[in-house]
C-alpha cells in the first residue's frame, strides 16, 4: 500500500465494520454477504449501476422479482430470487450474485491477452478492457458464469469490487447502499471471522442446522464470501458446490503449450541441420560426377616438407 | 469422386488456363496447371496468416511479437477466424482437385517402411513405384484434411463461445491447438522439402513445370505414365552421356 | 426502461426498483391453476370501482386460506406504480393506476388509501 492513502477511521450512519479500522495492515480485502438478512431491495443493484455510469437496461417480465436472468455487460450485480420448497417449508431465497474475485481466478488463467485481467495484491480481480482482445475465453474459464460480452465493443465486463473506490480507502458502492447491513467489507480474516460467528449463531440459535460460510477451497477461496442457511446444498442459491476451472486451462496452457512451442523450435533447428549435414536430394544422375575423395591439403603440405 | 466434381474441376482448369499459362520447354514436363498453382498459393497464404494470428493468441511469449502484424490484439482475434475459414474453403477446392491422385496404395505403405532410407539420402533414386505424389506428400494431404475438419468444428465452437457451454469451449481449445501443432510440424517439413531439400521442386508450383530428370529421380512411375519411357533406361542413357563428357 | 436516472431519485429506492420490472399481480399456484393462468400472462383485476391489467406472477409464497369451509385466495399488487410512466407514454401498457381499484377514501394530506384490502375479480385478459 502506498503511504498517505486516506484510510478511514470512522464513518457516520454506517452499518457494518469500517474498512481497515483497528486491524493490522493486511492487504487482502473481502466482501461478506449475509444471505439470511438480505431483503431483496436491490439498492445494491442500483448503486452499482450508478457508480459505474451504466444506463438502466430495458427489462422483461419473467414470473420473478429477479431483474434479469443473469448478470450482463452493463449490469454487474444481480439479486437472484428462488422459491425453494423443502420438507413442506417454503423459503424465499435471495442472493446477491456478482464476481466472486477468486483467489485462483479461472478467467485470469484462461485469458491469452497480456494485461487484460489483473489481480491486485488486495485480491481484487479486475478486467482491463484496453488490453482485452475479445476472445471470450474468460467466459468459459469462470465457474460462476460471471463475465459478460458486449457485442458492440467486443470486450468483456464484470464486477470490479469497486477497485477505484477501494483504492481510495472507501468501501464498494453496493456495501455503502445496503440498508439492512447484510453487506460487509473489510480484511479477509476479519470477514471470515464475522461470517463464522454469524453462521454459528444461525446454527445454535436460529434453528438452521446446516448454516455455514461459502468460501470454496477448490479455487483456493474467494474474496466474496457468503453465509448461507444451507451450506450443504449451495445449488439452492444458484452457487456451484464445487467450482472448478477446466483443467485444460491449467495443464494445456501452462505445460503442454510451452512444450509444443519448444518442439516447434527444435523442429526448425532439426530441419536446418538436416540440410547442412545430409544435404539435398539432387536430380539423378548428378553431373559432373562427384569427387569421392578430396586430398587433405595440410597432409599434402606436410609431405612436401623435406 | 463423382463425375460432377470432375466436370467442375475440368471447367475450372480450362478457365484458369485461359487466364494464365504454363510454358513447357523441351526436356520439361507439365506438373501443376494454373488452377492447381492458384489454389495452392491461396491455401498457403490463408494458412500462414491463420498460423501467425493463431500463434499470437496461443503463446503469451509471442503475443507482442505477432499481434502488431495484424494491427493489435483485438484485430488479431477478429481476423483469425476469417483467415481460418478462408483456409478451409480454399482447401476444400484443393481437396476436390487432388482427391484422386492422393489415394493411398500399397506402394505408399512400402514407401513408409523405407522412411529411414529417405531421410538419410542413403539411396539417390526413388523406387520405381512412386507415382505423382509420394507417401509423404499423401500423408501431409490427409493430415491437412483431418486438421481442416477439426479446425472448423472447434473453431466455430470457440468463435461463438459466449453461447457455447464452458466445457465444450475448454475441450475445443485443446483440440484446436493440437491440430495447429500438427499442421506446424507438417508445414515445416513441407516447406523444407519443397525448397532446400529438393532442388528443382519449387519451380513446379511457380512455373508449373519440372525437368524430366527431376521426374525420373523423384516420381518414376509418373514419369513412365506421362512419357511412356522407362525411367531406369533414361537414367542409364544420361549417365553414359555424362561419362563421355568427363575427362 | 432505458434512460439515465437523475441523482435526486437515488433516495427513492422503491421507485427505482419499480422501474426494473413490469406491472404485476402476485397470484397463488392453486388459483392460477384453477383459472388456467401461467406466469407472465396478462390478467385483469376488477374491483367495484375500476379494473386493472397487469402481468401474472405465479408464486408459492401466498397460500390459499380455508374460510367457512370455502377455499379463499388472496392476490397481491405490492407495487402500485405511477400514474404515468415511459411505457404508458408510449402507449405500451395499461393506463389505469392500481389506486383506482382501492376504496376512494384517502388521507387528506398524503392521499394514501384508507384501506388496501378489498374484494376483486381475477380473470385472464
Amino acid at each position: 500500500m502506498p503511504a498517505g492513502t486516506l484510510q478511514i477511521r470512522a464513518i457516520s450512519g454506517h452499518s457494518g465494520t469500517v474498512p481497515g479500522r483497528g486491524v493490522q495492515r493486511e492487504e487482502e480485502v473481502c466482501k461478506y454477504i449475509d444471505v439470511t438478512t438480505c431483503i431483496g431491495c436491490k439498492a445494491c443493484e442500483v448503486a452499482c449501476v450508478e457508480w459505474n455510469d451504466h444506463p438502466f437496461r430495458e427489462t422483461t417480465f419473467d414470473n420473478t422479482y429477479q431483474t434479469m436472468p443473469s448478470t450482463e455487460w452493463n449490469y454487474y450485480n444481480l439479486i437472484r430470487f428462488a422459491e425453494d420448497e423443502r420438507d413442506g417449508n417454503l423459503m424465499w431465497l435471495m442472493r446477491k450474485d456478482q464476481c466472486m474475485h477468486c483467489e485462483d481466478p479461472g478467467c485470469l488463467r484462461a485469458c491469452p491477452a497480456d494485461g487484460a485481467i489483473i489481480k491486485y495484491e488486495n485480491g481484487i480481480v479486475d478486467f482491463q478492457q484496453d488490453n482485452c482482445i475479445g476472445c471470450g475465453y474468460c467466459i468459459s474459464g469462470c465457474p460462476f458464469d460471471i463475465p459478460k460480452f458486449n457485442e458492440k465493443t467486443k470486450k468483456v465486463y464484470k464486477c470490479t469490487l469497486c477497485s477505484d473506490r477501494v483504492g481510495q480507502g472507501l468501501e464498494p458502492a453496493c456495501i455503502k447502499a445496503c440498508p439492512t447491513g447484510c453487506l460487509h467489507f473489510g480484511t479477509k480474516s476479519d470477514m471470515v471471522q464475522i461470517a463464522s460467528s454469524r453462521a454459528k449463531q444461525l446454527r445454535e440459535q436460529s434453528g438452521f442446522a446446516d448454516a455455514g460460510v461459502y468460501d470454496p477451497a477448490s479455487i483456493k477461496g474467494t474474496h466474496v464470501i457468503y453465509v448461507l442457511h444451507d451450506i450443504k446444498r449451495p445449488e439452492r442459491y444458484g452457487l456451484p458446490a464445487n467450482p472448478v476451472i477446466p483443467p485444460s486451462y491449467t495443464y494445456w496452457k501452462w505445460l503442454a503449450k510451452p512444450t509444443g512451442l519448444l518442439m516447434a523450435g527444435l523442429g526448425l533447428l532439426a530441419v536446418f541441420f538436416h540440410r547442412v549435414t545430409v544435404g539435398p536430394k539432387l536430380e539423378q544422375p548428378e553431373e559432373p560426377p562427384p569427387i569421392e575423395h578430396q586430398p587433405d591439403t595440410l597432409e599434402a603440405e606436410r609431405k612436401e616438407q623435406p | 469422386m463423382s463425375s460432377s466434381v470432375e466436370r467442375f474441376d475440368e471447367r475450372a482448369r480450362r478457365a484458369a488456363d485461359r487466364v494464365g499459362s504454363t510454358r513447357v520447354h523441351r526436356g520439361e514436363l507439365l506438373r501443376h496447371p494454373v488452377y492447381t498453382r492458384v489454389l495452392h498459393w491461396l491455401v498457403a497464404i490463408a494458412f500462414v496468416l491463420s498460423l501467425l494470428s493463431g500463434f499470437a493468441v496461443y503463446s503469451p511469449w509471442l503475443f507482442h511479437f505477432l499481434t502488431p502484424i495484424f494491427g493489435g490484439g483485438p484485430m488479431t482475434r477478429f481476423l483469425h477466424p476469417w483467415f481460418g475459414l478462408s483456409f478451409d474453403i480454399f482447401f476444400l477446392f484443393q481437396f476436390l482437385n487432388w482427391f484422386g491422385p492422393m489415394t493411398w496404395t500399397g506402394a505408399d505403405t512400402r514407401w513408409l517402411k523405407r522412411i529411414k532410407v529417405y531421410v538419410t539420402n542413403a539411396v539417390k533414386l526413388e523406387s520405381e513405384d512412386v507415382g505423382f505424389f509420394n507417401a509423404g506428400q499423401k500423408l501431409y494431404f490427409w493430415a491437412i484434411a483431418l486438421s481442416g475438419v477439426l479446425f472448423l468444428i472447434t473453431g466455430l465452437l470457440m468463435w461463438f463461445d459466449n453461447v457455447m457451454g464452458r466445457w465444450i469451449v475448454a475441450v475445443s481449445y485443446v483440440i484446436h491447438d493440437l491440430a495447429g501443432l500438427l499442421m506446424l510440424a507438417g508445414f515445416i517439413i513441407h516447406f523444407y522439402e519443397g525448397t532446400a531439400a529438393m532442388p528443382g521442386t519449387f519451380r513446379a508450383m511457380v512455373d508449373g513445370t519440372v525437368t524430366e530428370k527431376w521426374a525420373r529421380t523423384h516420381h518414376p512411375a509418373w514419369y513412365r505414365a506421362v512419357t511412356g519411357r522407362e525411367p531406369r533406361d533414361a537414367y542409364e542413357e544420361e549417365k553414359r552421356r555424362q561419362g563421355r563428357k568427363s575427362i | 426502461m432505458v434512460g439515465r436516472p437523475s441523482l435526486r431519485a437515488l433516495s427513492a429506492v422503491t421507485a427505482r426498483v419499480a422501474r426494473l420490472l413490469l406491472p404485476f399481480v402476485e397470484i397463488p399456484h392453486d388459483l392460477a391453476n384453477d383459472l388456467g393462468i401461467n406466469g407472465g400472462d396478462r390478467v385483469k383485476v376488477t374491483s367495484a370501482r375500476a379494473s386493472y391489467i397487469a402481468r401474472a406472477m405465479v408464486t408459492g409464497r401466498i397460500k390459499p386460506m380455508l374460510i367457512d369451509g370455502k377455499k379463499t385466495y388472496q392476490i397481491g399488487i405490492p407495487i402500485h406504480w405511477g400514474y404515468r410512466g415511459i411505457a404508458e407514454d408510449e402507449g405500451k401498457t395499461a393506463l389505469n393506476p392500481v389506486n383506482l381499484l382501492s376504496p376512494t377514501v384517502v388521507d387528506p394530506n398524503a392521499y394514501t388509501p384508507e384501506f388496501k384490502g378489498f374484494l376483486v375479480k381475477l380473470e385472464k385478459a
